[in-house]
């Protein structure tokens, strides 16, 4: 297996949030730890990024930030993932009223951008890094669901399925041996990209001051302070803006090139 | 039907969700008496089911009912909002296509160049970076460190070249992938090859032959993501402080004004289904084979 340079740099710096978000206790008593004596110092050998309104140094807070920003992202995917798969091949599977009424109120749910759902859900759930988590899996599963049930509907009428069928094994049985391995690939090369999406939304819900409350640091809510200090310390905004950017663009160009690799046509 | 699933949706997600407006509205220290006079008065004592009704008829009527907090009516603050949205959309996407068309269509002419690669580059890039960072960047290069445009110009023609440029950029990056991938593609066709062989000018093949047929795949690019650009316009409204439904949306959800929050996601939610419907219709204009089908 050849991997293109471009490839490695994004699992890397995957990998490197990752082992961030781990390590989040030993980082954060640094990241909360407030210095009235270095308000908005620019960037310098002994604060690398700056130090933001209370001064607090800028690196270390992007650092810690990753466990909420990037931490809810894995964990929305990983849920809308599982609800959302197993919604659609039961849809499909099942046939009949069952999909009927599925496939309806999937069509609802991707007649409004998610995002706007999302923001009014986590507005009326209040602010807080659990509510944030609830919305964005009530809009995290329509994709997932959507496109396991176009591929089981595919599946379902492949010979294998037949005789499986023929040969009177359980339904249950079908699904989980013969059309679940065969929706893997594309499933996960949308939870690839769906991974770049939902540390995006969490950060837009941080943003917008409906995600995780202070002292805890997080990119979305750091982006909003550096905004407010945009013309007193224009370098809060660089630390977590650039975290943010290299998380979504490695998620996003790894499901690239998982796609390809795969060959999945979209 | 979809519309009246969307506002089912929202009504369900408002009032089984924690949180009282009236409490929101008279504070934690006001009387029983109070709150429940309240209450009446807003119609909220009302069981769901027939505040369900009420809102569903009032809908069949066009009327949103009135804000909570301003007490105004919501059809009335929409409208006011909305021209600022639509304005914003308007120049985000005229935005994209000027920068998508050309830079997708010399990309699949030009295969290979350094310009094909930095398109995709581009393109990956624009994808990824949300409205709120690239709002806030393009703020501080052009506003505080350039000094071309103004900070705050909420509402005028100054204040709308950063938003636009903001959500019309992601917009392009999309589209220029798009109009490659589409363009190529057909290029590839035997009509094409028949074309040429006929020995029709190169620009007769292009303009006649190949930009009609790839127009159909990212009409639909385009039709799905005005869509999105609405829910964009949400965030980006509020980074630049534009006054436009987006700010109005967030207001009301910030105030617990239910009827108001109902009304915004109602009207952006329509214009996302009608958009869809128009690029269907619009399907029929450009191949005439889809309206057959």
């Amino acid at each position: 297996m050849t991997m293109r340079p471009s490839t490695a740099i994004a699992l890397v710096l995957v990998v490197g949030w990752a082992i961030a978000a781990l390590l989040h206790p030993m980082l954060l008593p640094e990241a909360t730890g407030v210095d009235l004596s270095r308000l908005f110092v620019p960037p310098t050998a002994s604060a690398w990024l700056g130090t933001d309104e209370l001064g607090r140094p800028i690196a270390q807070r992007v650092l810690a930030g990753a466990a909420v920003s990037c931490g809810i992202g894995v964990v929305v995917v990983a849920v809308s993932l599982a609800t959302g798969t197993a919604y659609g091949v039961v849809c499909a599977y099942a046939g009949g009223a069952v999909d009927a009424v599925g496939a309806r109120i999937i069509d609802v749910f991707m007649a409004f951008p998610g995002i706007l759902l999302a923001i009014g859900l986590a507005g009326v759930l209040g602010p807080g890094a659990g509510n944030v988590l609830i919305a964005l899996c009530a809009v995290g599963w329509v994709g997932f669901a959507r496109l396991a049930r176009a591929q089981t509907l595919a599946i379902k009428a492949r010979d294998h399925v037949t005789v499986g069928r023929a040969l009177g094994s359980p339904p249950l049985f079908i699904l989980l041996r013969h059309v679940l391995p065969l929706t893997a690939a594309p499933l996960i090369v949308e939870a690839t990209f769906a991974l770049a999406a939902m540390v995006v939304a969490e950060a837009g819900l941080s943003f917008l001051g409906l995600g995780a409350q202070p002292p805890t640091p997080s990119w979305g809510s750091m982006i909003r302070q550096a905004m407010q200090y945009l013309l007193v310390a224009p370098h809060m905004l660089l630390g977590p803006c650039a975290a943010l950017m290299s998380v979504a663009i490695s998620a996003n160009l790894l499901g690239d090139r998982l796609r390809d690799r795969w060959q999945i046509k979209r | 039907m979809v519309i009246l699933g969307v506002a089912t949706l929202v009504f369900l997600l408002l009032h089984l969700a924690p949180g009282d407006p009236v409490e929101a509205m008279l504070g934690e220290s006001a009387g029983t008496a109070d709150r429940a006079a309240l209450r009446a008065e807003l119609g909220l004592d009302a069981p769901l089911p027939l505040q369900y009704w009420r809102f569903l008829r009032g809908l069949a009527a066009g009327d949103f009912g009135h804000s909570l907090h301003t007490r105004e009516s919501v059809a009335q603050a929409i409208a006011e909002r909305l021209p600022y949205t639509a304005a914003l959309a308007g120049a985000a996407l005229g935005l994209a296509i000027a920068f998508a068309l050309p830079l997708g269509l010399y990309s699949a002419l030009r295969a290979g160049s350094r310009l094909e690669t930095l398109t995709s580059v581009a393109a990956v890039i624009g994808m990824s970076v949300p409205s709120f960072v690239l709002g806030p960047l393009l703020m501080l290069v052009f506003a505080v460190w350039l000094g071309w445009l103004p900070v705050a110009a909420a509402g005028t023609a100054a204040g709308l070249v950063l938003p636009a440029l903001t959500l019309g950029l992601a917009l392009a990056a999309l589209l220029a992938r798009m109009v490659r991938a589409a363009v190529r593609e057909v290029l590839d066709e035997d009509y094409i090859k028949s074309a040429r062989a006929r020995g029709l000018p190169e620009r007769r093949v292009l303009w006649r032959h190949a930009l009609r047929n790839a127009a159909l795949p990212v009409l639909t690019v385009v039709g799905m993501q005005l869509g999105a650009l609405l829910g964009g316009a949400v965030i980006t409204e509020m980074v630049f402080g534009w006054p436009g439904l987006g700010q109005l949306t967030i207001e009301a959800i910030q105030r617990r004004d239910y009827p108001l929050v109902q009304g915004c996601v109602l009207v952006v939610s329509a214009s996302y289904v009608f958009i869809n419907m128009l690029t269907d219709l619009l399907y029929g204009l450009c191949d005439p084979r889809t309206v057959a089908a």
